[in-house]
């Protein structure tokens, strides 16, 4: 079965997507650190933010909408998570209202608050979307694993990048045996049925885990993964990286 | 010529339970290419799994290369004999195609510059080269049957364990393989129900049943059908 995948635009090839994996992780960890340090406040600065990764954008040629579609991913999340605190900070009052028994009050601190986090969360999410669209996942692991990020995160995340599309291919398989089997429409006896489909997957999965440690112990696995470093930093990454920082601290400093 | 494979009376129980191997004795001498064909659940991936270490019966004897197989030999005879799983997904479990096929290699302790001339090499042989950085899971199933095999004969082995190298492929994929594992000169030890494979393949065929080995001989027992079917196949 076909699958969208992670990396889909990581093979164009253009200027961003050629800087060293190692120097674009740096770049979008600072520039994650400036934004989420950025005082609330401050719009300009972040649209100054805003303003950069869009020229990145436009120079590493992904779509942008395709970008911007992946970024807003998030946002659900954000407000779920957000949205009560206009209610709850105190301060001076932007409106009230009531609602049955409750007396709901907004305050402007409040809502300066929930903007502040809608924008950072976007900004930073569309960071990581920038890095993951112009790194192929596999050299994103190489050069977190270089940037001595603990191996067993490097090797849950290569397993889970390795494995996912064959679950779901698993999943599919499985729900497509059911559907064509399965007439009952009662909720509660579907509901067993799934339960049943998970526990299969589960088995299957645990299986094959089995089966991949078969193989790479006869390969001589012995405890830990090595791979061999394929990255050399030029000039350019060089220049990309002190320019780009410089950028972001000017905009983070500037009065 | 030496043998290298010598097995003498092996028996094994699943730890559920289930017996698998009840008395099975089989050498291989060197060079050769022996097809283990029997009915599903005779033993046959069970006595494979044997052969490198990875299942270990305390029933009967195994000696490789002259080396009886004890948990102190296990790293030399897993860098001698290696196993291909049937199932490309389990074999191939790295991000890229390089890093599988590296994989044996530098756990060998080879170093960098030979580890790349040995992946470019064998992906070559397999008419793979400009794959390296793929991920195994954008390749077709063909592919990644071949960069299976490439995975373990990059690291040079003395025995090859082959189970099901066919499986699942189209006529063309098939005719692929069969022609690559031509090529090798070394030893080969192939579980297969693809009795044309292990017709062109093999000298000589062991059948197995019910974890015993009921014939051992010559291929052209492939040919008699009736033979076959009161062997259970």
């Amino acid at each position: 079965m076909k699958h969208a995948f992670l990396d889909k635009y990581s093979d164009l090839g253009s200027i961003i997507h050629r800087v060293d994996p190692r120097v674009k992780v740096i770049f979008f960890f600072v520039l994650i650190l400036v934004i989420v340090s950025t005082p609330p406040q401050e719009l300009l600065k972040f649209s100054g933010y805003f303003l950069m990764l869009l020229i990145l954008l436009l120079l590493s040629r992904i779509p942008l909408l395709y970008v911007f579609a992946r970024s807003l991913v998030i946002i659900p999340f954000v407000l779920l998570t957000a949205i009560f605190i206009p209610f709850f900070k105190g301060g001076e009052v932007a409106g009230s209202y009531n609602f049955l028994t409750l007396n709901l009050t907004i305050s402007y601190k409040g809502i300066l608050i929930f903007q502040n986090i809608l924008i950072k969360s976007w900004l930073s999410v569309l960071s990581l979307t920038i890095l993951t669209s112009t790194t192929k996942f596999s050299s994103l692991l190489k050069a977190l694993e270089t940037l001595k990020v603990p191996r067993v995160i490097i090797l849950i995340a290569s397993f889970f990048y390795r494995y996912i599309f064959l679950l779901i291919d698993q999943i599919m398989k499985i729900k497509n045996a059911r559907d064509s089997r399965s007439f009952k429409k009662n909720p509660v006896y579907q509901f067993k049925i799934i339960g049943y489909m998970i526990g299969e997957l589960f088995i299957r999965t645990y299986e094959r885990a089995e089966r991949i440690y078969l193989a790479m112990v006869s390969r001589g696995f012995s405890g830990t993964i090595h791979t061999l470093e394929s990255f050399k930093i030029n000039r350019f990454d060089l220049y990309f990286l002190g320019s780009l920082i410089t950028i972001i601290f000017f905009i983070r400093l500037w009065r | 010529m030496d043998k290298v494979v010598e097995i003498k009376n092996l028996s094994y129980t699943y730890p559920d339970g289930t017996p698998a191997l009840n008395g099975v004795s089989l050498d291989a001498m060197e060079g050769e290419s022996i097809g283990i064909i029997g009915p599903n659940g005779a033993g046959k991936s069970t006595l494979l799994l044997h052969l490198n270490g990875i299942l270990q019966s305390k029933n009967g004897a195994i000696k490789v290369l002259g080396m009886p197989l004890t948990n102190r030999n296990l790293r030399k005879i897993r860098s001698k004999v290696c196993l291909v799983f049937q199932d490309p997904e389990d074999q191939l479990f790295m991000p890229t195609v390089f890093d599988d096929v590296a994989f044996g290699l530098i756990n060998l302790g080879y170093h960098a510059q030979a580890v790349r001339g040995k992946v470019g090499e064998i992906l070559e042989r397999v008419d793979l080269s400009g794959r390296e950085n793929r991920s195994a899971h954008h390749l077709s199933f063909g592919e990644k049957k071949l960069v299976s095999l490439a995975t373990v004969l990059v690291m040079e082995p003395e025995i090859l364990l082959l189970d099901e190298p066919t499986s699942n492929l189209d006529r063309k994929e098939k005719r692929g393989i069969i022609k690559f594992l031509q090529e090798i000169d070394k030893t080969k030890i192939i579980v297969s129900h693809d009795l044309e494979m292990i017709e062109q393949l093999c000298q000589r065929v062991v059948v197995m049943n019910r974890g015993k080995v009921v014939f051992t001989g010559d291929k052209e027992i492939l040919k008699d059908d009736s033979r076959l079917k009161s062997f259970g196949l």
